[in-house]
């Protein structure tokens, strides 16, 4: 008896004992989810909360843009010093499904930031907090957004997210390549404010240069050693924010009223033959392979020096900063009309949040005035929130102008879930080879009309 | 004396409980949860907000063209893909096993990259499959050949793959070499002295001596391709159009992306039946091939 | 035929060496070229034909990397901690339920065992996604817990490895403990474990790699940035500076250095825990 005893204490022992170490591990978890703080309710939350609370911010972005992030975050700290928020940084390409296992695993961040492409997958879910109430009993001055921007972040007529800025999309080039005679052997000029594609592929044949110099076209050229290029566009993996508005700009649509695909149309099959033509026969466009070479993104080819002109975000100007790139920036190249896409990202708050008053007064900061100014300071995002528009243009200057400019070209094409499955699961797989020449263009158009049926 | 025995088995129980407990909480529970989702609708992972459908999540598989296209390319690389890798392990092995000077040398660095962490070893073959500026590509034009789209087109893919598999079989080259070291020289010996050719030898010795260890290791490999997921993740995404997408891939895309736990449920118990299946079949079809020293055949 | 016979043995010596050497250029090809692309400068990276050697030897990515993802020595820590845990945990719970079934006579212990073994036999990742259940409901989501807990309860694996080990040490040892008045547990740890000494450093060598290694649990089950093992912070940093190939090339050396020199020293132990289990499964 008394050996058995013995062993009791000891396997109950090393069981603490393991215990104890795992505690280690997760010891200062304050937001699990599963800790025991008091929630706080949401009338407590127009006087400031007495205790300190901790809550989580979660954001996507590259490691300058969480930097910057980080900047925001503390100037809310400091204007809140019983606040403590902890900023959950992800790359895009985790980002929601790591939500998906944050959702299930009761560990959601207190406040995230939303796509507008993604609220209506996960509003389904009942992972956002309905802020509607929360709106009003704060008096958050809703006329200051506008109301096409609140409106892509609603569901089923409801605020599930708060639109935070106004990104949009627009064409860079790398102006350093253009003024270096070595880069620039033949003298290309920069592409005018609204480019139409014959200009920009008539300066992308002249900045595209083989290992002897000489250009697609000319003879001699050697499409096997490229070595710069005019252009980096995969629009097979980028049919929200770029393929998109090139449809429209030709007359023609992604997805019909109807929810079926509209890429049989003969408006969009010119508008994918053309850049099937630049990549493929013109040799002016990278392929997919060559962009995966660069690095894999369309959207920071100027970044690498090797390629002249790519289409991009507002907010890659920090890459291109980073990168020491001296930019030019016009409107999204035309077939008919200028186009472009306005991608407003938002803010959320989780529906389980255990610190509703410090998670909204977060949220509210980031969408309102003050947040929104502090964001617009730093120059690198286009404020969604009016308040903060003429700080924009101050910090950012004329520079910058067109981004505003830009907005009155955006098209307006909500997200379904089945557009966001379309766009960010399917299409990629199925569209990014066959519109770079390589594959069966109807044979994926069938393909992918079948998918989101 | 009963009472002793009695009190032994408790021991015994004792010994073995964080094992007995680890069984319990770690496998049963997991199964039981997989086998109950595989019939509701459940879209967030354990979520308790659901309907039970029946086999309707069987039947939704079934008729789903990506899901077929993740048990293809699975496929591939079980029946492609293992006897491949595990030639290339046996004839390294037999390479490392050769009698010359300065082996030993040779045989510090195969082990190497089995240690390397997956992602790691995405990174490198990244940068060495880049098709742009890949050393790879690099070596390939020194002898005139226009630059291959290893990762980036359906056809090489695969194969890439696979080859990173090569690169990686240090476990198994290393389960090789102790089985052939294991051949007792005299039987080698009787052959040279009847004349044996070199071929002969390894065919009518080599080969049925290490044949326990071949089973083993094409067990192995037979489980972990049909398992595959990180290398299809990290090097390609499961593309281009889905070449690469493999069945766990599916699972895991169906739990987290697609929104589908409970089809995430149904995929993993026809992976786990088929799994099952598989290597019951390899173990009673080994019962022809593999020699056990000591039992005659076994 | 002397010389002809000579002649064919200095070919096929020849031969030897020259698969040899493809073998080796197989295998630490890639490595190498990880070692060039990181001591070259961003520049240098996008040229073709690529450079073997970098024109200028530069530790410019390490400074970049570091100042981008200062995370970078917590991840470290991090994978250092769980593995440490991971690999004390399974040497205290597999030999302990090893000793069980080696040492005991129970009507259950065949069963069990075969249990065991079956066990070797599922597929990991087929667990994966219930386990993910499991852990949300114990709200071990975004904690170390779900890396370490199950190696404190014992890997087949390992039970197995301890098992036949154990099954060497002679009974006579067992039978004097006893005599002397000792328990089950005396013999445990007096007799059995200090004479096991090469396989708990294998085991504990092999456990602590693996989980290293480990790439889908972490990826699954950690969510915040700071919890992150190395290897989950390698992908996370893919993710964010996709075009700075010197940064990934050195990211992904400073993952491989310590598993590297731990198996310089103990390439031995490593050797033996393979083939330990490969030639007797």
């Amino acid at each position: 008896m008394k050996v058995s005893r013995k062993w009791v204490w000891i396997v109950s022992l090393m069981f603490v004992f393991s215990m104890v170490m795992m505690g280690c591990g997760s010891g200062d978890k304050n937001n699990g989810g599963n800790t025991n703080q008091p929630s706080e309710t949401a009338g407590e939350g127009t006087k400031a909360p007495e205790d300190k609370v901790s809550i989580t911010y979660s954001q996507w972005g590259t490691a300058e843009e969480l930097q910057r992030v980080q900047e925001l975050l503390d100037q809310f700290m400091a204007a809140n010093p019983n606040i403590t928020v902890k900023l959950e940084g992800k790359d895009w390409g985790s980002y929601w499904d790591g939500l998906t296992a944050n959702a299930a695993g009761g560990t959601l961040p207190d406040v995230l930031k939303t796509s507008y492409a993604f609220i209506e997958k996960y509003a389904e879910l009942g992972i956002f907090k309905e802020l509607d109430g929360l709106l009003g009993s704060n008096s958050f001055p809703l006329a200051d957004v506008d109301p096409s921007l609140l409106g892509l972040h609603q569901y089923q007529g409801k605020q599930v997210s708060m639109p935070i800025d106004a990104n949009v999309i627009v064409f860079y080039y790398n102006k350093g390549l253009f003024d270096n005679p070595e880069t620039n052997p033949k003298g290309a000029v920069y592409p005018g404010m609204e480019p139409t594609w014959q200009e920009v592929a008539d300066i992308a044949t002249k900045m595209t240069l083989d290992a002897n110099n000489k250009n697609p076209g000319e003879d001699g050229f050697d499409k096997g050693s490229i070595k710069q290029w005019g252009l980096s566009l995969v629009p097979g993996s980028t049919m929200d924010w770029f393929l998109e508005p090139m449809l429209w700009s030709n007359g023609g649509k992604l997805i019909n009223d109807d929810g079926t695909l509209a890429l049989d149309t003969p408006e969009a099959q010119e508008v994918l033959n053309y850049f099937i033509d630049m990549t493929k026969n013109s040799n002016i466009n990278t392929t997919p392979a060559q962009m995966e070479g660069l690095g894999g993104q369309a959207n920071l080819g100027i970044t690498t020096g090797k390629v002249a002109m790519n289409a991009g975000g507002s907010w890659n100007t920090t890459h291109y900063k980073e990168a020491g790139i001296t930019y030019g920036i016009t409107h999204l190249p035309k077939f008919k009309t200028t186009q472009t896409v306005v991608q407003p990202a938002g803010v959320a708050m989780s529906a389980s949040t255990k610190h509703e008053a410090a998670a909204y007064k977060l949220l509210s900061w980031l969408a309102g005035s003050d947040g929104q100014t502090a964001l617009a300071k730093q120059g690198f995002s286009i404020p969604a929130n009016k308040q903060a528009a003429s700080a924009y243009l101050e910090t950012a200057g004329s520079e910058f102008q067109i981004f505003l400019d830009a907005q009155q070209y955006g098209i307006v094409s909500p997200f379904t879930v089945k557009k966001t499955d379309l766009v960010w699961t399917y299409g990629e797989q199925v569209m990014k080879n066959p519109l770079a020449g390589d594959g069966d263009l109807a044979a994926a158009i069938a393909d992918l009309a079948s998918k989101i049926q | 004396m009963i009472s002793s025995k009695r009190l032994d088995g408790w021991k015994f129980l004792l010994f073995i409980a964080p094992w007995l407990i680890g069984f319990t909480i770690f496998f049963l529970l997991p199964f039981g949860t997989a086998v109950f989702y595989a019939f509701t609708d459940a879209r967030l992972p354990g979520s308790t907000d659901f309907n039970f459908i029946g086999m309707s999540n069987f039947s939704t598989l079934m008729g789903d063209p990506i899901f077929g296209k993740s048990v293809a390319n699975t496929i591939y690389f079980v029946l492609l893909g293992v006897p491949i890798v595990t030639t290339g392990m046996l004839l390294i092995a037999l390479l490392l096993n050769l009698d010359v000077k300065g082996i030993a040398l040779f045989r510090t660095f195969y082990y190497l990259p089995t240690l390397v962490p997956i992602v790691a070893t995405v990174i490198i073959w990244r940068l060495v499959f880049n098709s742009e500026f890949g050393v790879l590509n690099g070596f390939l034009g020194l002898f005139g050949m226009g630059k291959v789209n290893w990762l980036g087109g359906a056809g090489m893919i695969k194969p890439v793959i696979i080859l990173l598999q090569i690169w990686i079989s240090g476990s198994g080259v290393l389960i090789f070499l102790a089985a052939l070291k294991g051949v007792p020289s005299h039987l080698y010996e009787a052959a040279l002295i009847d004349g044996a050719s070199r071929i002969r030898r390894f065919f009518s010795i080599t080969l049925p001596m290490i044949s326990p260890s071949i089973l083993f290791v094409l067990v192995i490999q037979t489980m972990y391709n049909f398992q595959m997921f990180t290398e299809a993740m990290l090097l390609s995404n499961g593309g281009p159009n889905y070449a690469s997408y493999t069945y766990v891939f599916h699972i895991y895309k169906a739990a987290f992306t697609d929104l589908k736990f409970s089809m995430a449920m149904a995929q993993s118990i026809i992976l786990f039946a088929m799994i099952l299946a598989v290597t019951m079949f390899i173990l009673k079809a080994s019962n022809r091939f593999v020699y056990y020293e000591g039992e005659g055949r076994g | 035929m002397n010389v002809s016979y000579k002649r064919s043995k200095a070919a096929s010596k020849a031969l030897s060496y020259i698969l040899l050497i493809g073998v080796l250029a197989l295998f630490t090809g890639p490595l190498l070229w990880m070692l060039s692309t990181m001591l070259k400068t961003k520049a240098e990276t996008y040229k073709y034909p690529p450079s073997l050697f970098p024109e200028t030897v530069t530790f410019e990515a390490f400074e970049r990397l570091f100042t981008l993802q200062p995370l970078m020595w917590q991840w470290i820590g991090n994978s250092v901690l769980i593995s440490v845990l991971v690999a004390l945990g399974t040497v205290v719970s597999s030999s302990l339920a090893a000793y069980g079934f080696a040492r005991f006579d129970n009507r259950a212990k065949n069963g069990l065992f075969f249990i065991v073994l079956i066990t070797l036999m599922i597929p990991a990742s087929v667990m994966i996604v219930p386990s993910f259940v499991l852990y949300t409901k114990l709200g071990w989501i975004d904690t170390w817990l779900p890396l370490i807990v199950p190696a404190w309860l014992g890997g087949a694996y390992y039970i197995f490895l301890f098992r036949q080990f154990f099954m060497t040490i002679p009974r006579e040892l067992d039978e004097a403990t006893y005599l002397d008045g000792g328990g089950r547990f005396t013999v445990y740890s007096r007799i059995v474990m200090p004479l096991s000494k090469p396989i708990i450093i294998t085991a504990s060598i092999f456990a602590f790699v693996y989980s290293w290694l480990d790439f889908l649990g972490p990826f699954l089950y950690l969510k915040s940035s700071e919890n992150y093992t190395l290897s989950v912070g390698l992908q996370f940093l893919i993710g964010q500076t996709s075009q700075d190939f010197p940064a990934l090339a050195a990211g992904a050396f400073i993952s491989i250095l310590p598993i590297g020199v731990i198996y310089f020293f103990a390439q031995r132990y490593i050797v033996e825990g393979v083939v330990l289990t490969g030639s007797k499964g």
